[in-house]
Parts: structure tokens; sequence; C-alpha cells
């Protein structure tokens, strides 16, 4: 009987721990929303059918782009070439700069559902992580206080590059996972305790 | 042999049928039930005979329960994206059939030969002109491979479709994900959109992908 109930105790561990995140029950889990009377999760951003084949940075669009202009981040010590959010973080901004409502998706143009509080980024940039710029080894090699991203390992099995770098760029998605795979609190791709995702790549 | 064990086997043999619909009761009054649909286009009294006529079928679609020579086409623009993942054939085997009236461009008449251009599927929801592009793939091969490599799909070997077995046994087709992966043309399930299975929560998307 003992046997038995070590067993059970290991099976349920081992099946507990492949469960990592899933975006049923997440913060990008609309399903229970009154805008969103489809009862679907996927739906919001994703279409099997006459989805948006303009945007290629995610499969079967179903969400309204933004067309928003950005004011970018800036500083006294930055290197990197920071341009108007391209790839899939312009998608990210679609929801979260507050010009576009969270209902319009499946053609709608007209919902009143808008993202505000701590998520929402807004239009102004400069007081935000900068996102779309290429992180290589020369961006590294002239900061002098990032890690070459090339040979650096990022904690989630390969390199910085490899890992978090879209196209070695620096988008949202460096960061954040948008179908919540890790199950780390906002939607992080790794656990920022004691600041170790800052610290993999800016070498403090 | 005891008459108690004929009337088990009886019984254990219908017991697989016995926890599905039948199938009747779910396609009439089904989107493909045009009888009920007040469709004028088609005898009024005879649903099936739309696809399936007892006689003089097509001999072009074999391996389809007689089918009845619509017009089919062969080519299409397909899906295609910038991931790993398996890039889409050609539609095959009965993704075709539903195609061929569904893809917005051969008209729901185009019988035995005869190609009419009208009418057609209304555009919006089932018109597919835009080809295949803004489409989930289909006659893509999903296995166990495939699934490993992309890492964002389950393994359709193991994973329960919510059907009774695996994705692969209860969803695929050769291997391939074709329309009727989703779809039950005859309205099996009941559920809506002539869905497999229901998608509230997005339960059917997430049989397959791994989010």
């Amino acid at each position: 009987m003992r046997k038995l109930y070590i067993l059970t105790f290991a099976m349920t561990f081992f099946a507990a721990t492949t469960v990592l995140g899933q975006i049923s029950g997440s913060a990008h889990d609309f399903s229970n929303e009154n805008w969103n009377s489809s009862g679907e999760i996927c739906i919001v951003c994703h279409t099997p059918h006459n989805a948006d084949v303009t945007v290629t940075d995610a499969p079967l669009w179903n969400h309204e782009v933004t067309t928003a202009t950005f004011t970018l981040y800036s500083s006294a010590t930055l290197d990197a070439a920071v341009g108007q959010p391209d790839g899939s973080s312009k998608l990210c901004l679609s929801c979260h700069d507050g010009t576009v409502a969270v209902d319009n998706f499946g053609g709608r143009t007209n919902g009143n559902e808008f993202v505000s509080g701590d998520e929402l980024i807004g239009t102004d940039l400069s007081d935000d992580h900068p996102v779309s710029f290429v992180y290589d080894a020369t961006l590294a090699s002239t900061d002098g206080g990032l890690y070459d991203p090339t040979t650096t390992n990022s904690g989630l099995g390969g390199t910085i590059d490899d890992d978090l770098l879209i196209g070695n760029k620096v988008q949202c998605a460096s960061c954040h996972d948008v179908h919540n795979g890790s199950g780390v609190a906002d939607l992080l791709r790794k656990s920022n305790a004691q600041s170790a995702f800052c610290l993999t790549c800016h070498n403090k | 042999m005891p008459v108690y064990l004929t009337y088990f086997s009886v019984l254990v043999l219908l017991l697989p049928g016995l926890n599905r619909p039948l199938l009747a009761q779910n396609f009439k009054g089904s989107m493909h039930d045009f009888q009920a649909m007040g469709n004028k286009l088609f005898e009024s009294d005879k649903p099936c005979l739309v696809c399936h006529p007892p006689h003089r079928s097509s001999s072009a679609e074999e391996t389809l329960p007689i089918w009845s020579s619509k017009a089919v086409k062969d080519t299409f623009t397909v899906y295609g994206s910038a991931g790993p993942a398996e890039q889409p054939g050609l539609p095959l085997g009965s993704s075709k059939l539903c195609l061929s009236c569904h893809d917005g461009t051969l008209a729901l008449d185009s019988w035995g030969g005869r190609v009419n251009t009208v009418p057609f599927l209304n555009a919006g929801f089932e018109d597919r002109k835009n080809g295949l592009k803004n489409d989930h793939p289909i006659s893509v091969k999903y296995t166990s491979t495939n699934a490993m490599r992309t890492g964002e799909l389950n393994d359709p070997f193991i994973s329960n479709s919510g059907l009774g077995n695996t994705i692969e046994t209860d969803m695929l087709t050769n291997g391939t994900l074709q329309c009727s992966s989703c779809h039950d043309v005859h309205n099996g399930m009941g559920a809506g959109k002539l869905l497999v299975k229901t998608n509230k929560n997005s339960n059917l998307c997430l049989t397959c992908h791994k989010k």
C-alpha cells in the first residue's frame, strides 16, 4: 500500500511539473469576458478561416493592428538603434498602446474595451524598456554593459540569441510569453526573482 | 450457447456505438441539410442526394462513398508561414470535396460535367476566394516528429482527442490534417459550425496546439 502512495505521489509530481503554464486561466484568457460572446480563448487574436495575411509575425491573425506612431525610448547611454515598434511587438501594442480596442477582433472596428492601468503601455515608449532593436555581439561590445547574446546562456536551454531574440532583435516577446508558456507572473518567460531576468542580458 | 450470452455478445458489439449520437439526428437541421435551409437549388426531400446519388456516382472519386460528380478543383494557393511548421500540400481526398463548394469559385450546382457560375456560396465566412492562404493549413503531415520539432503541438499518437481515442486515430487522415479533422460534414456531434467537438474555451484548438 505504501508503494502505491509513493507511486501516486511520484506520478502526480511529474505530471504537475510538465505543465509549466498555459493560456487558459492566464491574463490573456478572455473567454469569460462579457465582450467576448464566443466563449473561446484563441479567437481574440487568431482565427482558422479568413485570417489577416498582411500580418506575417503571427499565424492566422484576427485582431485589428495599431497604426499609431510611437515616441521612442532614448537615454544618454543607449547604443542600440531603436526604431518604431515592428514585428510581434506591434501586435502586442495593438492592445497595449490603448489606441485599439481589445474587442476589435474578427473584423469588428467599433469595440469599446481598452487596456488600462498597469497593462497600458500607451504610445509614449520613452518610459518603457526599448524594443525593436538589434541586439548582437557588436552592440554588446559597443555598449560594454551587455553580454554577448550569441554566446551567453539564456537560462532557458540555449543562448540569448536562440531563446530570447526574434530575428536577432529584442521585442516584447523577448521577456514576455503571450501564451503564458512559463506560468511565471506577468507572463514572463522566466522568473525575475533577484532580477535574474534583467541580469541575463545586462552585465551588472 | 446460453441465451444470455447471445444477448450479452450483441450488447458488447453495440457498445462502441452507444455513446455516439445517431448521425441522422444531427445532420437534419444542420447547415448541410439543404432541405431544412429551404434551399431551392436541391430537391426538397432528399438532403443526402446533394452529395451522394445512389446511382451514376462519380468514378473519379472512387475512394469516397458514391460521390455525386460535383465538379472538383485541384489547384489552390495554400497556407504558408515563416515558422518551422510542416508546409502544406495541395488539398487531398475529402478536403477537395469540401472545397468543391466552399472555395467560392465552383457553383453549388455544378453536377455531372456541368460547370456553372451561379449560385455561389455567399462571400464571407464560407467563401475561400482568397485561396487557402488565410486559413488554417490542411493536408499537412502531423506526426510525433513534427510535433516535437515545432515544440508547439501535442504528440498526436499519445494525446487524447477528447473523442475517445488519440488525435491520430480520431482526427487525422493517413497522418495528415484535413478539413474533416475539425469539421464533421454530417454534423455528427451537433457542435456549432459542424465541429467535431465544441470549441468552448478553445478546447478544439488546444487539443493539438500546446498553449
